[in-house]
């Protein structure tokens, strides 16, 4: 009768569970890098407590149990990970060291790449090669791969990567190395480059195949001991783990593709601002996340989410299809501080949650935008996590007046303010970039704010951007848990084509559909997904014949059918004029890659309304109804807006009832969070509890 | 509101979204163009300058490129003052009127408003071909600039929207490739239009003179920091030296003489005491020289300061003319843009390393390789490709050991060397080796990054290659007692197997088919004596294969075999200082 689902992150595992008739509790903890298992532990127990069960009980009475991680991306930033060989092409056992030579940073020699992450010692090279086309020149002896083997033995290996020059094309060369690497060492675990990526470009598979030799041992561990414990505990279903690119996937699966799960909770975030968007049916929406150390950004457009295949995981590029997610480095705790020419900067040092920013009182001696928000009187600093974290004003005061405003000639208060609004700048910049850069117009979409600083500068950044319309969700505390349910079933496959596409398909198009979709089958009938419960979305990469980067193209409708397959370079052209500033309707296209998304349905989504939801008991709906009244404010605060300090009204978000409008300027105090509402926007909490934010004057 | 509390504001806002809009250019310039040497190898920057052509934000993209588009600018306005319209387009790639070499052609798109230029847009790509005698236009026994390509004047290449079809045809139908040229050139107007439509939308919230003035202010800044960071070395002449193996033509080495003289916050460049002119193509032009000199001085002034002309402006440069960094036209001067562009840069680091607070690394390797040519058996099609894959290393640095398989410094950071495989689809080849060389790293305490063995089996018939770079006299410095690099080789094995060696600069040779070329690159030069190196170090990089027993005795005084380190043989040897 329960789902479960867990969003273990850095700081804090948030968790949110909903029973048979749809009610949400929600929990969180904090997070520990000494036991992972403990937190999930604790907050479960908690949980259970809100129902009168025990650990027990209330596992035993679970349906469905989804998980979100960061124990992968966490051993590769604190450098562990099982020990791992790279087999590679011999004559190319470099690649994973000599990189591409391009740097972000090329103005200061002294900045460190990323550590290689496996030592040349344990790179070894096999006597194999495959032509450009997948055809093989040379294939490798029975004899080397023993040597091979004999050699990973002695040198106590747990992982081995591999990654040959052109498997992409053929994997055939991996596939019988595997084999024959298995039958002399069977306990250890092979990545093949083949089984990741059918994309060229061997420094980029290298990477994402090592990633996934080193992290995946580390995720098996962790998963397998979660298990146990839990179904000890009375766990009787399946744990299933969340990826990046935001579908589900079983246990099996995660343990030999730990890749593939390593961004699982900001995806859920992105999943969450999905859910959103069809449950308010919002076609466009930007997702912002704003926390302690980072404002991150996502886009859901169509109502589908954005992936990206060039993604970067601490400096490691990834050839794997992820949810695209900006960051910039604006969170509560970033630095504001001068540059020695006198110019205000923000970010993006983080004054971290130790010493954290000044106001927090534990040493810190950086002005943050915590800091500023705070002597804006946006804080109120008896207050701040629901009066857990007392702040102090006057060492906010003092921080920014002699890192800030004395140099820079300003009052106190106004270095606030203008912290605030160079952090917001960046923000706006941030959501522009996504937007501009694709080529769509950010006034068509709407933005979800979330996380905890966000609702601070939502509105203003929605004006920055041209936006017109503000959400705060209810749940936005444990915004990418709450999304983790709404994850499904997902499993991708490509063919790599690379031919002309000419006016109608070619004699073996077909036959290519028919393999991918059974591919794809096999795998979902693994993971448990009825026939009659399946779905496939196709789309097809497409470049024009000299280009090196392609644009993906959705197949829309039947991709048998011929007259789809005729959109298809029209769609290419359109996109190429939006996001390149020019096309050539002349050219012809070359077809790259054919891509299917096959995935489980989405269960029809039960109207929010008459639910339940948030921390504890909520309003009865039957009372709700549309009210025009304004709601009246029970205090004022001096805020500083705009050059001057004004009384803004106060609400707590406990107070406010559905269908009330709220004319800006307000704020609104929520427990983890405080809304701001600027001059010129109005809200309204809606039957399910979110609050929706408007541009205009009440009444318009 | 404020006024001062407005403009600190509007600064801040005005500078973060000038560089989101030159990223943006940047995205769009990779992801559409053609050419490898463009989308793959990442040879272009873009930018954005004010009315007066000042440099205000660019991308971070090729170093020696940075400066390039005020030139080019600066050209255009002197040229068209008064006559610059919405709508325009500028082309312009001529050395010696605001261009780097001929091969690198300038895009400049103005956004005017009422009547005035508020800004430029400049995009400076490097295109595979610009015509000339040698294909790929890296002619070594080019003589003078005719010899080495198409040159173009800056000269309007579409009028208030209209394209000039005539200008487009006489410039593709003088280069090898036309085809990927033109496309090329739409993927730069592309780009700088994306930017021209984005600074429109500022003006949607601030007015043209709120927008100078935050612009003008952007610079100062920049100059500001600058002058500051200048008046942080201690006044004095610096004088540094770098050398450049020849010309092609004569053998003896040249010289490049820099004294950077610091007064207060007054830096000034002094090019005194370089070699005069020569006849090859290792000459430099004034753009690129300048461009050097600024970007060499700024990595020692610090990584903060905005490259932009605010900062330029501080920094005096005096090129002699007719000597080497600033030849009389018609001078050849291909390749400039790598050598003497990199050992410009080479000289400053020479000159300033003392007073630079360790921020300055160790030599670089020269760029060595040859362009080839031919038409691909594959599709009858021609090509031309370049040997990006046999980059040198960098120079070891205080607190890190240099990094393998780096671009020379002029390059350094924003040539992205392309996948073997990318590359085997494109060119008719079979690439045999690609790894890191043994006892190619120059020694030290911080040692540099190794060199790297590459080699290429020819099956295009018949495939033609020149020879273009440097470094093989002359290694990469080691720095405060750390040892240089190791030396460019190039050799040819023929079918029958007898080997080739082949010098920096020829001329073109026609091979047959199955010969194979191969580079091994120069190692960086090493950082601090080798005798302080940590003995675990010297261990590893034995262990991975990076140096040899014999090396690590004998460059480290560490004794190791593959048992480990001999500890006692070792404090003996470190202890006594004993070199071999």
């Amino acid at each position: 009768m329960f789902e479960i689902a867990v969003d273990v992150g850095g700081t804090f595992a948030d968790f949110i569970v909903r029973d048979r008739q749809g009610a949400t509790f929600t929990a969180k903890v904090s997070s520990s890098h000494e036991n992972p298992l403990e937190p999930i532990i604790r907050g479960l127990t908690e949980l259970g407590k809100g129902f009168d069960l025990s650990l027990e009980e209330f596992l035993g009475l679970t349906d469905k149990f989804i998980l979100g991680t960061t124990v992968g991306i966490n051993a590769l930033l604190q450098g562990q990970g099982a020990k791992t060989a790279l087999i590679t092409t011999e004559g190319f056992r470099d690649a994973l060291e000599l990189r591409r030579s391009r740097l972000a940073e090329q103005w200061d020699f002294r900045v460190a790449l990323p550590p290689v992450l496996v030592p040349r010692h344990l790179r070894i090279g096999l006597r194999e090669r495959m032509d450009y086309q997948g055809v093989s020149i040379k294939t490798a002896d029975r004899a080397q791969i023993k040597e091979i083997a004999e050699f990973l033995r002695q040198e106590g290996v747990e992982s081995v990567a591999v990654c040959l020059l052109f498997a992409c094309r053929n994997p055939e060369h991996e596939l019988v190395f595997k084999e024959h690497l298995q039958a002399f060492l069977p306990e250890v675990f092979v990545t093949l480059s083949s089984e990741l990526s059918s994309q060229l470009g061997e420094y980029e598979r290298t990477t994402t195949t090592v990633l996934n030799a080193r992290l995946s041992p580390v995720l098996s561990n962790y998963l397998q001991d979660l298990r146990s414990y839990l179904r000890d505990k009375g766990l009787q279903v399946p744990i299933l783990i969340a990826q990046n690119n935001g579908g589900l996937t079983d246990l099996i699966q995660a343990s030999k593709r730990g890749v593939h799960t390593l961004f699982s909770g900001p995806a859920g975030g992105v999943k969450g601002g999905w859910a959103l968007a069809r449950e308010q049916e919002f076609s466009e929406l930007v997702v912002g996340d704003m926390g302690g150390t980072s404002f991150d950004v996502s886009l859901i457009r169509q109502g589908k989410m954005e992936v990206t295949s060039q993604a970067e995981i601490a400096g490691y590029p990834v050839q794997i299809p992820m949810l695209d997610i900006h960051t910039v480095g604006a969170g509560g705790g970033s630095i504001a501080w001068l540059d020695k020419g006198g110019m205000l900067r923000v970010g993006p040092h983080s004054a971290g949650a130790n010493p954290g920013p000044a106001c927090y009182g534990l040493g810190g001696q950086e002005p943050t935008i915590t800091d500023a928000a705070l002597i804006m009187g946006l804080l109120d600093g008896s207050n701040f996590l629901g009066g857990r974290m007392p702040l102090d004003i006057e060492l906010a005061c003092e921080a920014v007046e002699k890192k800030v405003a004395l140099p820079l000639g300003l009052s106190v208060p106004e270095a606030a303010y203008a912290i605030y609004q160079v952090a917001l700048s960046l923000m706006a910049d941030a959501v522009y970039l996504m937007t501009v850069k694709k080529g769509y117009d950010p006034r068509s979409f709407v933005l979800a704010a979330v996380g905890g600083a966000l609702p601070l500068f939502a509105t203003a950044l929605a004006e920055r951007v041209g936006i017109q319309q503000v959400v705060v969700p209810e749940l936005a505390p444990v915004f990418c848990a709450q999304g983790l349910h709404h994850a499904r079933f997902q499993v991708e496959v490509l063919r790599s084509l690379y031919e002309v596409l000419g006016e109608v398909p070619g004699p073996s198009w077909n036959q290519v559909i028919l393999e991918l979709q059974s591919q794809a089958n096999r795998e979902l009938s693994r993971l448990g997904v009825c026939a009659d419960q399946r779905e496939y979305v196709w789309s097809a990469d497409l470049k024009y014949p000299d280009q090196h980067h392609e644009i993906n193209v959705a197949i829309v409708g039947d991709a048998t059918d011929q007259e789809v397959w005729q959109q298809l370079d029209k769609g290419f052209h359109e996109a190429h004029q939006r996001l390149y500033g020019y096309s050539q309707l002349e050219k012809s296209l070359i077809l790259v890659n054919l891509r299917l998304l096959a995935q489980e349905k989405e269960r029809s989504l039960q109207s929010r309304l008459g639910l339940r939801a948030g921390w504890g008991n909520t309003k009865d709906i039957q009372r709700y109804e549309k009210s025009s009244t304004l709601s009246k404010a029970n205090e004022v605060r001096l805020v500083y807006l705009q050059g001057a300090f004004q009384e803004v009204k106060i609400f707590r978000w406990q107070d406010l009832e559905m269908g009330m409008h709220l004319q800006g300027p307000a704020l609104i105090i929520k427990e983890f969070t405080t809304i701001l509402i600027e001059e010129n926007w109005q809200a309204e909490l809606d039957q399910v509890r979110n609050l929706i934010i408007k541009i205009g004057k009440d009444g318009r | 509101m404020n006024a001062k509390l407005d403009e600190v504001i509007e600064r801040a806002v005005i500078a973060n979204r000038l560089d989101t809009i030159t990223k943006e250019m940047g995205y769009a310039l990779e992801r559409s163009s053609r050419s490898p040497i463009f989308a793959e190898a990442c040879d272009f920057a873009c930018g954005i300058c004010n009315g007066d052509g000042d440099l205000v934000s660019q991308i971070n993209g090729i170093p020696i490129l940075a400066a390039a588009g005020t030139f080019s600018i600066k050209e255009v306005i002197r040229k068209y003052s008064g006559q610059v319209e919405e709508g325009d387009v500028f082309i312009i790639n001529d050395p010696y009127q605001g261009g780097n070499h001929l091969p690198d052609i300038g895009i400049i798109t103005p956004l005017v408003v009422e009547g005035k230029v508020l800004f430029y847009c400049v995009s400076r790509a490097h295109h595979g071909d610009i015509g000339g005698s040698v294909a790929g236009s890296y002619n070594a026994k080019a003589t003078e600039i005719f010899q080495e390509g198409l040159r173009i004047p800056p000269i309007k290449l579409v009028s208030k929207g209209q394209v000039f079809n005539e200008v487009m045809d006489l410039i593709t139908q003088n280069v090898r490739n036309p085809h990927m040229l033109q496309n090329d050139l739409w993927a730069q107007i592309g780009a700088n239009k994306i930017g021209v439509v984005r600074l429109r939308e500022l003006l949607y919230n601030y007015s043209p003179t709120r927008i100078k003035g935050a612009v003008g202010y952007l610079l100062d800044h920049a100059e500001r920091l600058t002058r500051q960071a200048i008046r942080g070395m201690p006044d004095g002449d610096y004088t540094g030296v770098e050398w450049v193996d020849d010309d092609g033509f004569q053998t003896n080495p040249i010289k490049i003489k820099v004294t950077v003289k610091i007064k207060g916050e007054e830096m000034m460049l002094d090019f005194e005491g370089t070699d005069p002119q020569v006849k090859g193509f290792v000459n430099s032009a004034l753009v690129t020289s300048t461009t050097a000199a600024w970007i060499g001085a700024l990595w020692a002034l610090g990584p903060d300061i905005p490259r932009n002309s605010g900062a330029f402006r501080a920094i005096k440069v005096l090129l002699p003319k007719g000597s080497l960094v600033n030849p009389h036209e018609p001078a050849p001067v291909t390749l400039s843009t790598l050598t003497p562009a990199s050992e410009i840069i080479s000289a400053i680091f020479q000159a300033l390393d003392s007073v630079a607070g360790e921020r300055l690394p160790a030599g670089f390797g020269r760029y060595c390789g040859p362009s080839f040519y031919g038409i691909d058996p594959r599709n009858q099609e021609f090509y031309v490709g370049f040997a990006f894959c046999a980059l040198g290393s960098g120079g070891g640095i205080a607190g890190r050991d240099g990094y393998p398989y780096m671009a020379p410094l002029s390059n350094y950071g924003g040539v992205r060397a392309p996948n073997i495989e990318a590359n085997e689809i494109q060119y008719p080849h079979l690439t045999l080796c690609h790894e890191i060389e043994m006892d190619s790293a120059g020694a030290g305490m911080w040692r540099g990054g190794p060199g790297i063995r590459y080699s290429i089996q020819f099956n295009g018939e018949p495939t033609n290659i020149v020879m273009f770079g440097d470094g093989m006299k002359v290694p990469p410095f080691g720095t405060a007692s750390g040892q240089p690099g190791s030396l460019n080789r190039v050799e040819l094995a023929t079918v029958d197997g007898e080997k080739i060696s082949l010098a920096s600069k020829e001329s073109a040779r026609l091979l047959p088919k199955g010969t194979v070329l191969t580079v091994v690159s120069s190692g960086g030069g090493g950082w601090g004596d080798p005798w302080r190196r940590a003995t675990e170090s010297v261990w590893q990089d034995f262990l991975n294969g990076v140096i040899s027993a014999s090396k690590a005795k004998q460059d480290y005084g560490v004794a190791l075999s593959k048992e480990g380190v001999d500890w006692a043989a070792t404090d003996e040897l470190r202890l006594m200082g004993y070199r071999m």
